[in-house]
């Protein structure tokens, strides 16, 4: 388990001309710890044009966020091993210095953060921020910088941006406080936004003005957009790619319709199961992923997901649990790393995404406080790990 | 802004109030509680050899055989617009702010706290200055470089200085650097206004011990105020906007994590001009501190009375201007 997983890339087109926006080459990132090496993101590659917009998808903890603060350069020197590549604009970010990372940072690259209320500082009015953003990055006196504050407020929807210029963050409601850190972060018309949850601490009435306000701002500013969320509505909604993350590596890669249309990895099937149907019965439970993400300490040998993987018995001897399954196509420019053949993906899929038979009868097996026990509850289940007893046990240890 | 200021400058006058009637109910109504009348009472303020004349002198000139409220309102009165005292044959006028005569001296208690006053001040002055410097600046630090050989160092350093008290400290630089090693020879209070540099120089250890100790606490507060924010989220935002980061430390990190640390630099430096004891007496510096320790060794009750309050008088209005300044500085706090 010490050599990474070989790179994948998202095309296997030809280069064009000019390079692509961001271009993420067999990125890992490791923090040394008292427990041990953890190893956050083990060998991930991708690249993003301009205009586009990458979707990263996981759990907590299999390193979405952890990827994008290395592209920011935000992670504290000691204690973080950083390698790879990681290309914006063809300048690598892995080996520049500290200050040159630093003077990109909001400049070219700049980011959006889950909670708006706490990344805003409580002391400074929002437009104070705004400006300071702005005047980092360029010399300018405090006039203009406040002109652009209020223009970039006004951008982002904020209802009278020249009286709201001044006012404090904790005038602002959750989703005016989110506005703000977006006309922060693109104040300095930065070519790549990364937005690491940016709807999560939101009412879900905001949360799609939000989005609809990102898609909206990446036309007009033609950025590159990557979007890390753990809600598969969000990127099925804005993202061209997505990039599927289990326990630090690529499970799986494609093009949004293909990912969500005909998903080849078993986690992939297990996120995509545990989201409400509006086809399926009421009483049909919603069927977590079984048991919990794995330590990234110690990662599982062979791929990471099989100790949660209800289809490891279809693959042949012990590979699972052996092998590194490396990313293959299930369909052009779609890449999943499992070791599965293409036809029992597609097999398996096919039943899986069926239609629920709507009157299946009300599971027993669900006393409420009882963890769900998924393999009772539908036949058809298809996620189980191998031993359900102590999968559930070890989940309950954990919760 | 200015009816929340308005707010709490009643609440201050109310507190000081409160004071007042506590310290005067110790030294009038608890003794009137355990049997004393009001002869007896006075007889423990006219000397040693009380004579019956003398005594009731002395009543009719407390007022001892007033109600006690009276007597609290004569009080509190001779603060604010200073008191008539018949003694017999004269008359004499106690300007305000009165707190009546010395119970020994006879001299009145305010022009004597007035003249230690400068003392008290110039010591609890230059040792903020100095404590609030190098404890935020090697808390600051120690946080940044924290576990490094430095944090160690200045947190070892600084639990010392927690732990040891001024009169050692104080005893040990006065033996080193001004017998031992003469750089600071005859400590003694050189007024501003006859030689600055010989103020100066003669505070110079004074300041530094007092300073050592509150160092030593502002260090640790700091460290663990810094510690705490640049963990926040809006640490990481000012990182990512792409700040240098002296700008995120100073603007984002140490402006957020001096806000406790100003409460109670406001509280001490109260505390302490109400007179530094314990700095005081090691240096024979004559100030409040110094003033307030006669006062109970010889049981002048007035000049007691006089420096309770005075000093209950800095602490209430240093927490009011800490209450300002928050308000100031928070945003949050203020009431719109």
């Amino acid at each position: 388990m010490t050599d990474p997983a070989p790179p994948l890339t998202m095309t296997d087109a030809a280069p064009p001309a000019v390079g692509p926006l961001l271009q993420v080459t067999d990125l890992c990132v490791r923090f040394a710890t008292d427990d041990g090496v953890v190893k956050a993101v083990d060998g991930i590659s991708f690249s993003l044009e301009r205009g586009r917009t990458l979707g990263i998808v996981g759990e907590s903890g299999s390193g979405k966020s952890v990827t994008s603060m290395a592209i920011m350069g935000l992670h504290s020197g000691k204690n973080t091993a950083i390698t790879g590549e990681i290309r914006l604009d063809g300048e690598d970010l892995v080996s520049a210095s500290r200050e040159r990372v630093r003077q990109l940072r909001g400049a070219k690259m700049a980011m959006i953060f889950q909670d708006p209320l706490t990344s805003l500082h409580p002391y400074y009015s929002v437009g104070h921020q705004i400006m300071e953003a702005y005047r980092v990055h360029n010399k300018v006196t405090r006039q203009v910088a406040r002109k652009r504050a209020i223009d970039m407020l006004g951008r982002v929807g904020i209802p009278n941006p020249a009286v709201r210029v001044d006012d404090y963050p904790h005038q602002f409601s959750g989703g005016m406080r989110q506005r703000a850190m977006i006309a922060m972060a693109l104040s300095c018309d930065p070519g790549l936004l990364i937005a690491d949850e940016p709807t999560t601490a939101l009412d879900v009435t905001v949360q799609a003005q939000i989005l609809d306000l990102i898609v909206d701002l990446q036309d007009e500013f033609g950025s590159a957009v990557i979007i890390i969320t753990h809600d598969l509505g969000v990127v099925a909604e804005i993202s061209d790619q997505i990039l599927v993350m289990y326990a630090g590596r690529a499970a799986e890669e494609g093009p949004a319709v293909g990912v969500f249309g005909q998903p080849g990895h078993p986690y992939t099937w297990g996120l995509l199961s545990s989201m409400p149907r509006l086809d399926a019965d009421r009483v049909d439970r919603l069927k977590p992923i079984p048991g919990t993400p794995p330590s990234l300490i110690n990662i599982p040998a062979g791929c990471p997901f099989h100790p949660r993987c209800g289809y490891k018995d279809q693959v042949g001897g012990d590979r699972c649990a052996t092998e590194v399954p490396l990313p293959r196509e299930t369909a052009p420019s779609h890449l999943a790393a499992c070791h599965l053949t293409r036809d029992q993906q597609r097999s398996i899929w096919a039943d899986l995404s069926a239609p629920v038979p709507a009157s299946l009868p009300a599971s027993p097996a669900g006393a409420p406080g009882d963890f769900p026990d998924l393999s009772v509850t539908n036949p058809a289940a298809p996620l189980r790990s191998d031993d359900p007893a102590s999968g559930d046990a070890e989940a309950k240890d954990r919760a | 802004m200015i009816t929340f200021v308005i707010r709490r400058l009643i609440t201050a006058v109310f507190l000081l109030l409160v004071v007042s009637a506590i310290t005067f109910a110790i030294f009038f109504l608890i003794p009137r509680l355990a049997g004393q009348n009001a002869a007896q009472l006075a007889a423990e303020y006219v000397g040693r050899n009380p004579t019956p004349s003398a005594i009731a002198q002395m009543v009719a000139k407390l007022h001892l055989n007033d109600p006690l409220p009276v007597q609290y309102w004569h009080y509190v009165s001779g603060i604010v617009v200073g008191e008539h005292f018949d003694s017999g044959p004269s008359q004499d006028y106690c300007p305000p702010p009165c707190f009546g005569y010395s119970f020994r001296s006879q001299l009145a208690v305010w022009p004597q706290m007035v003249t230690a006053l400068p003392v008290t001040v110039s010591l609890a002055a230059g040792a903020a200055v100095l404590w609030l410097i190098g404890g935020v600046a090697i808390g600051v630090l120690s946080a940044l470089r924290r576990g490094s050989i430095f944090d160690r160092f200045s947190m070892g350093v600084a639990l010392a200085g927690v732990s040891l008290p001024i009169f050692f400290t104080g005893l040990i630089s006065l033996e080193l650097f001004s017998y031992k090693w003469p750089l600071f020879p005859n400590v003694t209070y050189v007024d501003f206004a006859v030689n600055p540099l010989l103020w100066a120089r003669n505070l110079v250890l004074p300041w530094v011990t007092l300073a050592f100790l509150y160092a030593a606490l502002y260090a640790r507060l700091t460290r663990a105020g810094m510690l705490e924010t640049m963990n926040e989220d809006y640490i990481r935002t000012a990182r990512a906007k792409g700040l240098r980061e002296r700008s995120v430390v100073v603007k984002h990190g140490l402006r957020a994590a001096l806000t406790p640390i100003l409460t109670i630099f406001g509280m001490d430096l109260g505390l302490l001009l109400g007179g530094a004891i314990l700095t005081e007496s090691t240096f024979s510096l004559p100030g409040l501190g110094q003033f307030t320790v006669t006062a109970v060794q010889n049981q002048d009750f007035p000049e007691i009375m006089g420096v309770v309050m005075l000093a209950a008088f800095f602490i209430v209005i240093a927490n009011m201007l800490v209450d300002i300044l928050y308000a100031a500085i928070d945003p949050r706090v203020r009431i719109s």
